[in-house]
């Protein structure tokens, strides 16, 4: 009876210390994205002759007639997903034999829903996303083939396949269900999250490049900012109490350096934005409601240094750009020491971060420009999709074998679009 | 901001809370689980089955502890990997951290996953940033900007040998300072060669020597002459004067014509270090009628045509042919005498928009001179007469080199502005007798709406520096007002130097340069006046600017000194009134607490005060601090 109840102690305790553990890898083990150091080379590939994408050739509403009702849609920072079906559409990669591609590319709009002050509200997107694929599904046999998995899907709202722009709703909805062996094209990046799944691209929020370009200033001008930001420290209209926005980050920026006169920080935008990141060593990127922001793209483009504030964030095209090299990351928890950690770093380092943030090829990797240009991010997203072929044989299903549950997921997102 | 404030730091005792969550997991598990399992499975304790229960509760507690560790372990070994890349940062972040030994401390909660939810905001005890850095994060700057003067600036400058012909007049002290001011600025060396129509003259000596520039300071044995055209040929006169300087000295740099007419940007310095031979720029032409109507229907006129005079390249970047100011709009009204009311008109080509390299002007032959540019020694020796500006002296002038992206950047303008020729002016600006009082000072009520205050047509203003403050007759006090500077004064740098002794409010003389002296007899100065012995008793009436916020702290309003004191009498205009009337100010000596701030559409007609002085009392200044 007593060595029976100690056993059954033992057991107990055992249980419930490895349940923590299994709890902990669930958690955990969704994919890293790997960050390698090699220098633009990667950036310089050329796609063509790589790879083939075949491109669907949905009804205008999923794409055109959306694009119609709010054209805002073509300069919001999620203006990606069209232009890279405007893109593949002209490009010596598309195939028009769909037996012959390696890609399949389902042009959907998901993320041009705008309220009236231009912000993407992904409600409807599930059931767009849905309604797409069922179509092609049963209109061709690729889909049935793989069930999504040579197929890809410009995604590149907050939180990506998640579909919604608050992080717990997202982490509760998790990826689409359909999309689940899909390859995701999306700008959300952070690690070990439940809205990046493994072989996603991350890729950089949409800046108008001819805006940018309209903007540039000599390179001789001196650059007499410190410390350069523009933007939101808390959102009171969503984040009432504080600490949910940017987990706190941004609020915590502003109340350590508000003062500071090396940190030259405002929630006001200034016509002269982007002339004054030429004007400053140091850009800060921190969060906002999602770890990407499309500072880290003028921040590129203008040359100034990225402080990048987003634990654990994937920064687009990770395996082609350098960004340790380039940017400068601090921890969320060490924004009180941002004067500290700032200051520290050696004037070479600073200097050598200068200089790779002046390569060509560093700026046309952030851009989507029209027309396409060789080593945009258009051809890094191919170049991206190139690096993953052949596909593994595994991923063609056995006939009649089915892994994909077209009932999973909320109720409200199965009725039809 | 208080608000904000205390609930910031709700949200660091929060954060507090937060970063202790890991810990109060671990205690949690400590304390209830044991107790939890003590009541489900021994209902009736005896002594031995408590010993027992001991022992269990024990190991399950080490268990528990392990499980925990261990749990830890095999997730940092399992994601190794990822936390090693995770977290590499450049060299620089990295050996900073080593400088706090609080950021490395816990290298495996950083690999943590990033908690959804609500945060702390952290904010650090002492938020003042730390000198030693600050000093640092400059340096840092200065590195940078270093950088790119390396990569984007001249590498081997030369030196800038200006050449400006000027003389004595009222104006002078305007277009002189400008100029003398812009030399200041250029980081290159400069030689500055004045030369002086009718001789050296006192007052311009002592502006140059203001420059602490190299000058070199000639007079010329010519009155400037009273019309448009004899002054412009005297000025090439005056101009070939200066050449003959840089030949006889044998200056080595690029010479400039900076006319005191002129306002350079200082990209024009760097621009013309590219010069080889002759170059040549665009000058922004800046016609002026000093009548606001007819200068916009001349405008009206001539907007097919740019005010701007320089080269003009075809698509490839060669020099075609030359963009003339078209003076065809202004053909009736073009002043003749230097005191006529119309607009004046450059020359057919303004020597400001050309640069030469001064080997040209040597005797000694220089090594691959150019052949189409003429020998200027005829030119020099005065055997020639030099018609066509500095073009003549070119035999090609599609040769001459084109600078500013071949004239599509303006990097100088051309403004002429002169006030009546008989327009008397201080000597020195330095006024020996009081001003004539045209405001009492001890009038009530002082007159509430400026459009009955004489309205003098403001073109540009000189606040003149004061020798001493307490000097018997000259009594020039600050006006200053945190820091008020019109973009159409011009200042001189003692003005810097005095207004440093303001106390609390200070008012000082402003030349007001108008290019119609209605009167030529009065002098076109605002400013205070005093008695003898210092006291201000009067002065001419007194027009200074302020900033449309001003807040008189403690309860928003002027505060009447205590001892019985005049208080500070102000009239005040809203901001986009200011530049047509201007506001009449007056000052006084009692010290008031003000500071800047008033709601900006606000209307401030503060209340008219009598002057009086207190007789023991110096004249204290009244200034606002911020």
């Amino acid at each position: 009876m007593k060595l029976r109840s100690w056993v059954l102690i033992f057991i107990a305790c055992n249980l419930l210390t490895f349940s923590t553990i299994s709890a902990f890898r669930l958690s955990r083990s969704q994919p890293t994205e790997r960050i390698s150091g090699s220098a633009g080379d990667v950036l310089d590939d050329n796609p063509v002759g790589r790879l083939k994408v075949f491109v669907y050739e949905l009804p205008s509403k999923y794409n055109k007639k959306i694009l119609q009702k709010d054209p805002r849609c073509l300069t919001h920072m999620f203006a990606a997903e069209i232009y890279m079906q405007r893109f593949l559409l002209s490009s010596p990669v598309r195939t028009l034999n769909p037996e012959e591609a390696d890609w399949f590319y389902v042009p959907v709009y998901t993320t041009c829903d705008l309220t009236p002050n231009g912000l993407p509200l992904p409600f409807k997107s599930p059931r767009m996303m849905r309604s797409a694929i069922q179509l092609i599904a049963s209109n061709w046999p690729y889909w049935n083939r793989t069930e999504g998995a040579d197929h890809f899907f410009v995604v590149p709202h907050d939180f990506g396949a998640c579909f919604h722009y608050q992080e717990e709703k997202a982490i509760g909805r998790g990826i689409l269900p359909l999309l689940q062996r899909a390859t995701l094209v999306q700008t959300f990046g952070q690690r070990n999250h439940v809205c990046l799944k493994q072989g996603s691209i991350t890729v950089p929020p949409y800046a108008p490049p001819q805006k940018m370009q309209s903007h540039l200033i000599p390179g001789k001008t001196p650059r007499s900012i410190f410390v350069y930001f523009r933007g939101l420290f808390y959102d009171v209209g969503n984040d009432p109490e504080g600490g949910y926005y940017a987990r706190g980050a941004r609020a915590a920026v502003w109340e350590n350096f508000k003062d500071n006169p090396l940190f030259d920080i405002s929630t006001e935008h200034p016509t002269t934005y982007y002339e004054d990141m030429q004007r400053a060593i140091f850009c800060l990127c921190p969060l906002g409601w999602a770890p990407w922001s499309p500072r880290l793209v003028e921040a590129v483009i203008f040359g100034c240094i990225p402080v990048i504030i987003a634990d654990d964030i994937v920064l687009p095209f990770a395996d082609a750009i350098p960004w340790e090299d380039i940017g400068v990351f601090v921890d969320e928890k060490d924004v009180p020491y941002l004067d500290t950690i700032l200051t520290s770093i050696p004037p070479e380092v600073i200097l050598r971060k200068q200089r790779l943030l002046a390569n060509p090829s560093m700026k046309q990797a952030m851009l989507f420009p029209q027309p396409a240009q060789p080593g945009d991010a258009f051809h890094q997203v191919l170049n991206g999709l190139a690096r993953k072929l052949p596909h593994d044989r595994s991923v063609y299903l056995r006939p009649g074998e089915k892994l994909l549950n077209w009932t999973a997921g909320p109720v409200a997102d199965l009725k039809p679009w | 901001m208080q608000k904000r404030r205390e609930e910031a730091k709700k949200m660091k005792l929060l954060s507090a809370f937060r970063s202790s969550y890991l810990n109060r997991r671990g205690t949690t598990f400590r304390s209830l689980d044991p107790s939890s399992f003590d009541g489900g499975f021994i209902p009736k304790p005896s002594p031995s089955s408590i010993f027992w229960l001991a022992i269990h509760c024990l190991c399950c507690l080490i268990s528990l502890i392990l499980g925990f560790r261990f749990s830890h372990l095999v997730l940092f070994f399992l994601f190794s990997t990822s936390v090693t890349n995770l977290y590499t940062t450049t060299a620089g972040v990295s050996q900073l951290l080593k400088l706090k030994p609080l950021e490395k401390a816990n290298v495996t909660a950083k690999s943590s996953r990033v908690v959804v939810g609500r945060h702390g905001i952290r904010i650090r005890p002492w938020p003042h940033p730390n000198p030693v850095e600050v000093m640092r994060a400059h340096q840092l700057l200065e590195r940078v900007q270093k950088e790119q003067k390396s990569l984007y600036g001249v590498r081997s400058p030369r030196a800038v040998i200006a050449v400006t012909p000027t003389y004595v007049r009222t104006f002078q002290a305007l277009h002189l300072t400008g100029v003398m001011h812009s030399l200041m600025l250029v980081p290159y060396d400069v030689v500055w060669i004045v030369v002086e129509a009718g001789g050296k003259s006192n007052e311009t000596a002592s502006f140059v020597g203001k420059s602490r520039l190299k000058t070199i300071h000639v007079g010329f044995d010519q009155k400037m002459p009273n019309t448009w055209e004899d002054r412009r040929r005297v000025e090439s006169k005056m101009r070939i004067q200066g050449l003959r300087i840089v030949r006889e000295e044998k200056l080595d740099g690029i010479v400039v014509f900076a006319d005191d007419s002129n306002m350079h940007s200082m990209e024009l310095f760097d621009e013309i270090q590219n010069v080889r031979w002759f170059g040549a720029l665009s000058v922004g032409i800046l016609a002026h009628s000093g009548n606001a109507d007819e200068l916009s229907s001349v405008l009206k006129m001539n907007q097919e045509g740019k005010p701007i005079q320089g080269p003009s390249c075809d698509s490839s970047g060669k020099l075609v042919g030359w963009h003339v100011f078209n003076t065809q709009p202004y053909a009736t009204k073009t002043a003749v005498y230097v005191d006529d009311k119309a607009a004046v008109m450059p020359s057919k080509m303004e020597w400001s928009g050309f640069v030469l390299n001064s080997r040209l002007l040597w005797k000694e032959p220089v090594d691959d001179r150019p052949t189409w540019v003429k020998d200027v020694d005829n030119l020099l020796d005065g055997n020639e007469e030099i018609e066509d500006g500095p073009l003549s002296m070119v035999k090609d002038p599609s040769m001459v080199e084109t600078l500013g992206s071949c004239g599509r950047n303006v990097l100088l303008w051309w403004l002429r502005v002169e006030a009546r020729a008989d327009s008397k002016f201080p000597p020195g600006w330095i006024i020996k007798s009081p001003l004539e009082i045209t405001v009492p000072s001890k009038r009530t009520p002082w007159p509430d709406s400026s459009s009955k205050l004489p309205v003098v047509t403001k073109e540009a203003k000189y606040n003149q520096p004061a020798t001493e403050k307490r000097s018997d007759s000259t009594f020039v006090i600050e006006e200053k007002l945190d820091g008020i500077a019109d973009d159409s004064n011009m200042h001189s740098m003692e003005l810097f130097d005095e207004i440093q002794n303001v106390k609390w409010f200070g008012a000082l003389s402003v030349l007001t340069l108008t290019n119609q002296q209605g009167n030529p007899l009065s002098m076109p100065i605002q400013g205070p006046s005093s008695d003898s012995s210092g006291n201000l008793w009067g002065g001419t009436f007194l027009i200074s600017l302020m900033p449309p916020r001003l807040r008189f702290m403690q309860d928003g309003m002027v505060r009447e000194s205590v001892d019985d004191k005049p208080t500070l009498m102000i009239v005040l205009c809203p901001w986009s009134r200011i530049l047509p009337e201007l506001i009449a100010s007056w000052i006084i000596n009692s010290p008031l607490e003000i500071t800047v701030g008033i709601k900006e559409d606000t209307v401030v007609r503060l209340g008219l005060y009598p002057l009086v002085r207190n007789k023991n009392q110096k004249l204290l200044m009244v200034s606002a601090t911020r």
